[in-house]
């Protein structure tokens, strides 16, 4: 195989032109090229090549049109590399093609991240969620062994996660086989800030407490009425859920930050459990108040996300739609909320 | 990469899946990429209540390759269809695999400057915010991809409407009148599993009008 050869630019030559298709490698050994590329949004942007530098590697050798046009700008020596002639140059070279896959690995990431805000997918804000989201799914669909792996996954990387005791109970039931439980309190969002994490985690404990409600805990405290509001709803008990939902929700003095957070809960499950036992218009009066009381609570899209299904469940498409609009308008963008809001309004035209 | 090279490294960095079996989740932290050497991988996505499937690699394929710079979860998960044997690396082996096998090494510099350009050109298409240019370069993308030189007569394009709503990140309900629209106008021919264009000009020419004047 020939060796790379040396060839001598005038001033204003055209290396080559945006949309070629040709192959060739190029080195500036003296003088000086200018890349102009169009950026994605249509600007122009140029740029010197080094001396010794390579360019119109990746058109060359991922064997597509040019995407920007070389122009000499001066008098200028270029070797020029046919590309196999470059896989030869650059094989005993690891270093150099080391370097090369970091620049293209960082390219790579950044049209990710823009294809992704072109999407509106953003950065997701809670892995944590979404990982436990994502097994839960997988249960669900009766694919076991994945949910299996993947509830794994999270006790491995959030050993003391908020979902913790739910990824455990959830995991056993994948190894005995057994069907994603209907009873189980749907996965609540949580933006998981280290601070508050511990707090959060024990509500989470006890809102699971339905196999340890025999605990130390006082059982007038707002946390036990509470919890037994959670496990009456799952048992399908709706009106002694309500009484208990309606009692907590608006007691009108609390101790502290938890008992103020388990307050705002009771509220959303008030509505949750009016919508489970078909009053409807109930249910969207508690949800509407929730939104009223908490202007940004933490179940702020949550209930968004119920005020619609409601409204779909009376037959109000028009409302149900304003609502599934404005879950996804709230972040995080690509959780499992938007998701269903998006695919209802798809399906709703 | 030549087989013989990657049955060298099987040894070492060699991994076997059974049918069904994870590679990766979403959302999982990634610190490891994989060469498919025998067999296929399933990649699937989390939408809603469902899982959805993504795409179907085979052998020579790569997979999970953004964990090479840094950690960060998985945008997908990756599960084994039937019997698969990978090489499995990460970032701490990577320098030296690569130091070694530039062979490997050039192989992954032409994975990525393909997905590079693929990428920025299914951007280009997001970019368009007409719905007819949009679904129109979906067409023109594909077959950009597939015919090598340009081709004048009609060209079939492997792919539903379904598909072309997916490219394009759009309802299919809307996407699907966009396609009958095309239909009613002679443009193309519509199949269950494929679409005959018998133009692609006409659609190269919409797009060019809708751009953005650059």
């Amino acid at each position: 195989m020939p060796g790379p050869i040396v060839r001598d630019y005038k001033n204003g030559s055209i290396v080559y032109f945006e949309k070629d298709k040709t192959e060739d490698i190029y080195v500036l050994q003296k003088g000086r090229v200018v890349l102009t590329y169009t950026s994605i949004h249509g600007t122009e942007i140029k740029e010197d090549v080094k001396i010794g530098e390579f360019f119109g590697v990746k058109s060359s050798i991922g064997k597509y049109p040019r995407e920007e046009t070389a122009q000499v700008i001066g008098n200028a020596t270029i070797l020029v590399f046919k590309s196999q002639e470059f896989e030869k140059f650059v094989s005993d070279k690891p270093h150099l093609i080391i370097k090369m896959l970091k620049v293209f690995s960082s390219q790579l990431r950044s049209v990710h991240k823009q294809t992704r805000e072109v999407l509106g997918q953003g950065e997701s804000k809670s892995p944590a969620f979404e990982l436990m989201n994502v097994a839960e799914v997988f249960h669900r669909n009766s694919q076991l062994d994945h949910a299996g792996y993947a509830y794994r996954k999270y006790l491995e990387t959030y050993p003391s996660g908020f979902y913790e005791e739910r990824a455990k109970n959830l995991l056993e039931l994948t190894k005995q086989g057994e069907a994603y439980p209907i009873s189980i309190p749907e996965l609540l969002y949580r933006n998981e800030s280290p601070a508050k994490n511990q707090s959060e985690m024990n509500e989470m404990l006890h809102t699971m407490a339905h196999t340890k409600s025999e605990s130390a805990v006082d059982p007038n405290s707002l946390q036990a009425r509470y919890d037994k509001g959670t496990i009456f709803l799952n048992a399908g008990k709706i009106k002694e859920a309500i009484q208990i939902f309606q009692e907590v929700s608006s007691v009108p003095e609390v101790k502290s930050q938890d008992e103020e957070q388990i307050k705002e809960n009771s509220l959303f499950y008030l509505g949750k459990a009016q919508f489970k036992g078909s009053d409807f218009g109930g249910a969207v009066q508690t949800f509407s108040t929730y939104l009223k009381k908490f202007p940004t609570g933490h179940l702020t899209k949550e209930n968004l996300y119920h005020l619609a299904i409601v409204h779909e469940e009376l037959g109000e498409k028009d409302k149900a739609k304003q609502f599934f609009q404005r879950v996804i308008k709230l972040p995080p963008f690509d959780d499992s909320l938007s998701e269903d809001s998006k695919s209802r309004l798809e399906y709703e035209g | 990469m030549h087989d013989a090279l990657m049955e060298s490294m099987y040894g070492r960095f060699g991994k076997e899946f059974q049918n069904d079996e994870v590679l990766f989740c979403e959302y999982e932290q990634g610190n490891d990429f994989y060469l498919i050497k025998d067999g296929k991988v399933k990649v699937t996505k989390t939408i809603g209540n469902t899982v959805k499937t993504l795409d179907i690699l085979e052998s020579g394929d790569i997979l999970g390759e953004m964990a090479i710079l840094e950690e960060q979860p998985r945008s997908a998960t990756a599960i084994a269809v039937g019997l698969v044997k990978a090489l499995q690396f990460n970032r701490a082996n990577f320098e030296i695999l690569m130091s070694k096998n530039p062979a490997l090494a050039f192989k992954l510099l032409h994975i990525f400057s393909s997905r590079i350009y693929d990428q920025k050109r299914r951007l280009m298409m997001l970019l368009l915010d007409d719905m007819q240019a949009k679904v129109a370069d979906v067409f023109i993308m594909l077959y950009e991809k597939q015919y090598a030189s340009d081709v004048y007569n009609s060209i079939v394009l492997n792919l539903t409407v379904e598909d072309v709503a997916n490219w394009c990140a759009q309802p299919l309900g809307e996407v699907q009148k966009t396609i009958m629209g095309f239909v009613k106008g002679s443009k193309i021919d519509l199949y269950p599993e494929k679409i005959v264009i018998h133009n692609i000009g006409d659609f190269q020419r919409l797009v060019n009008q809708k751009r953005k004047p650059q």
